[in-house]
């Protein structure tokens, strides 16, 4: 599925044959032959509560995309508010992983990963206050100089944010829990800064000390810190 | 023979990725498990001069956990760095076989 035709559409797949897609920040639900890859040849869903009625239910689960294509339903797309939507697995009798979806994801969600179906609307949960609060941390690189930002804040940067949404994922899920957590790692992340800092610093402090030493002295000293 | 172009730290990193690639995470878990604590920051400058000296290949690759895309750095070791490696070892391994058969005069 060529994600240019698609615009800032992303999906995951549920099967093998179908995906549920994403456009322009609101759900929509897709029905895609795993054969084709153009966009035009993606049924629609037009409605939510068609989606889960038991017709469509049926007209997943039997496999019969072929028939389905563009002439059971048209109409305008159906959308949800982006948000965050509990996944439930038990609504089709498919095999899959329960996940969080949110629409909100960037593109590169593309394709990663299988199984997501969203709930009914009563079952719909919104995404905590907070719990976008991780992608602020990220601003704080901007602090440093492009290449430390690079080099040294951004992959030290996501291996603070994974551990911060392990820690989260399957035990805290209050708000005052995830408030919590939040606030530590917002500490941790101001201290990854500091830490930058302190290489960039001391990677410049050396480079000035550097100069003045004599050529085979600086090939000594280079040799230590490599 | 000259002076081993590898400090210990590196030459136990390079170690570390001489079997398989890992994550950024993963190699700062042996390091752990070997007794060695860096910071995320130095431990990813480490990683940035290994690769400057092109002996580690360092790239992204992207994980979703709890619904949030993470990039994941992955290294693997070039292969300079595992000639530097066994350049280094070579060296150690000849200062210790000097050592035992009366001193590093006869090395």
């Amino acid at each position: 599925m060529s994600s240019e035709s698609l615009g800032e559409t992303w999906g995951s797949r549920v099967t093998d044959d179908i995906y549920i897609l994403v456009h322009d920040g609101l759900v929509q639900f897709s029905l895609v032959r795993k054969q084709h890859n153009s966009a035009d040849e993606i049924a629609r869903i037009d409605d939510l509560d068609h989606l889960l009625s038991e017709d469509c239910l049926h007209m997943m689960c039997d496999g019969q995309m072929g028939e389905f294509l563009g002439c059971q339903w048209d109409g305008e797309w159906g959308s949800v508010p982006p948000g965050m939507y509990i996944i439930s697995p038990e609504l089709f009798g498919f095999e899959f992983d329960q996940r969080i979806f949110d629409p909100n994801c960037r593109q590169d969600v593309f394709l990663t990963d299988c199984g997501m179906i969203v709930a009914p609307a009563d079952q719909r949960q919104p995404l905590p206050a907070l719990a976008n609060f991780p992608r602020l941390w990220e601003l704080f690189g901007f602090l440093l100089p492009k290449t430390t930002r690079d080099r040294v804040f951004e992959p030290a940067y996501n291996d603070l944010l994974a551990q911060h949404l392990k820690a989260r994922e399957p035990r805290f899920d209050t708000p005052g829990q995830i408030r919590w957590l939040n606030f530590c790692f917002f500490v941790r992340s101001l201290c990854l800064v500091c830490g930058c800092y302190r290489c960039l610093i001391g990677g410049t402090v050396a480079a000035a000390a550097m100069r003045f030493l004599p050529a085979d002295l600086r090939t000594f000293v280079t040799s230590l810190f490599r | 023979m000259g002076i081993p172009e590898t400090t210990a730290l590196q030459f136990l990193i390079m170690g570390i990725l001489m079997d398989s690639e890992l994550t950024g995470q993963g190699i700062r878990d042996v390091l752990a498990k070997q007794g060695v604590q860096r910071s995320g920051p130095a431990f990813y400058q480490l990683m940035a001069r290994l690769e400057d000296s092109n002996f580690v290949k360092g790239w992204y690759t992207q994980v979703v956990i709890d619904g949030q895309i993470i990039k994941e750095r992955r290294y693997k070791l070039t292969g300079p760095g595992v000639k530097a490696w066994q350049r280094t070892r070579d060296f150690y391994l000849n200062i210790a076989a000097g050592v035992q058969h009366g001193g590093l005069a006869y090395v």
